[in-house]
């Protein structure tokens, strides 16, 4: 497999759109093509992260924020 | 939800100023068990947050719901998250991607979803095209960028991708979903990515 196969592979494969029988094909040419392999799909991960910037924000409920806080305030309180 | 936070200890007093600190340093903060650094990262990042979910359950109330549960993930989780594999809000999306996707499935509104997907206007192929305003742009250059970016994708790469990253499907799905042989729908796919790939480097914040 070529790099710029790879790389192709490696976009599927963080938007999760990669088939299974593509995953072994991926899987082992990310072993072959080692630290250049990571550095790729380290890349390719602000893919997931560009899409949800495309989208205009919605406002959050405006309770939601305090209801989280208030979760978390609990949790803290029971691990002491 | 689980909560497994009884595990971990809660850290010493941040000294770190929340609103204007990096991602990474909120991170790092929300690891030492800092709460004011999550409250930082909901205020940051909420907003985008709930649009991506609303993008996939299309649901409200709902949404508010699993967005709380998402940033309690990211708090009882939040050790999971490393610097070397990417940077926090990839992380946070992908965790918030999935969430909504299981949701999705789990109320077995797939079906529904592909229904609505034909009938609703903001969820056509050229959802973007209707998501952005001018306002928007003006607000966010990175928005703007990547909106313009896929909205100059063509309409069946569009669909593609919206398809795989917002309804979650595989390949196989999307061809059988649109009747479309599964080899274009992987070209489609492929040809889109890479386009929004080229795209990010023309981005100067890093995210």
């Amino acid at each position: 497999m070529s790099f710029e196969d790879f790389e192709n592979l490696a976009r599927l494969y963080v938007v999760g759109a990669l088939e299974e029988d593509e995953m072994g094909e991926f899987r082992e040419a990310r072993s072959g093509f080692g630290e250049k392999a990571e550095e790729i799909i380290t890349e390719c991960r602000k893919l997931n992260a560009a899409f949800a910037l495309s989208l205009h924000p919605r406002e959050p409920h405006p309770e939601t924020k305090g209801k989280l806080l208030e979760q978390i305030r609990r949790s803290i309180g029971e691990g002491g | 939800m689980k909560n497994n936070s009884a595990k971990k200890p809660v850290g010493e007093p941040v000294a770190i100023e929340t609103p204007g600190a990096d991602d990474e340093a909120l991170m790092r903060a929300i690891q030492r068990r800092d709460p004011k650094a999550l409250a930082a990262l909901y205020d940051r990042y909420a907003g985008i947050l709930k649009a991506l979910i609303m993008r996939v359950i299309h649901n409200e109330s709902e949404s508010d719901d699993l967005l709380q549960e998402i940033f309690m993930e990211i708090w009882n989780h939040a050790e999971n998250f490393s610097e070397q594999k990417g940077k926090p809000l990839g992380w946070i999306v992908t965790l918030a991607r999935r969430r909504s996707i299981d949701r999705l499935r789990k109320h077995q509104a797939y079906q529904r979803a592909g229904e609505r997907l034909q009938h609703s206007p903001e969820q056509q192929p050229d959802a973007w095209t209707h998501n952005v305003t001018e306002d928007a742009i003006d607000r966010d250059d990175r928005h703007a960028v990547l909106a313009a970016a896929i909205r100059e994708l063509p309409k069946p790469q569009q669909q593609a991708i919206e398809l795989a990253f917002f309804k979650g499907m595989s390949q196989r799905e999307i061809a059988a979903h649109t009747n479309i042989p599964l080899g274009t729908i992987k070209t489609r796919l492929e040809l889109g990515l890479k386009k929004i790939t080229e795209a990010l480097k023309a981005i100067k914040n890093e995210f």
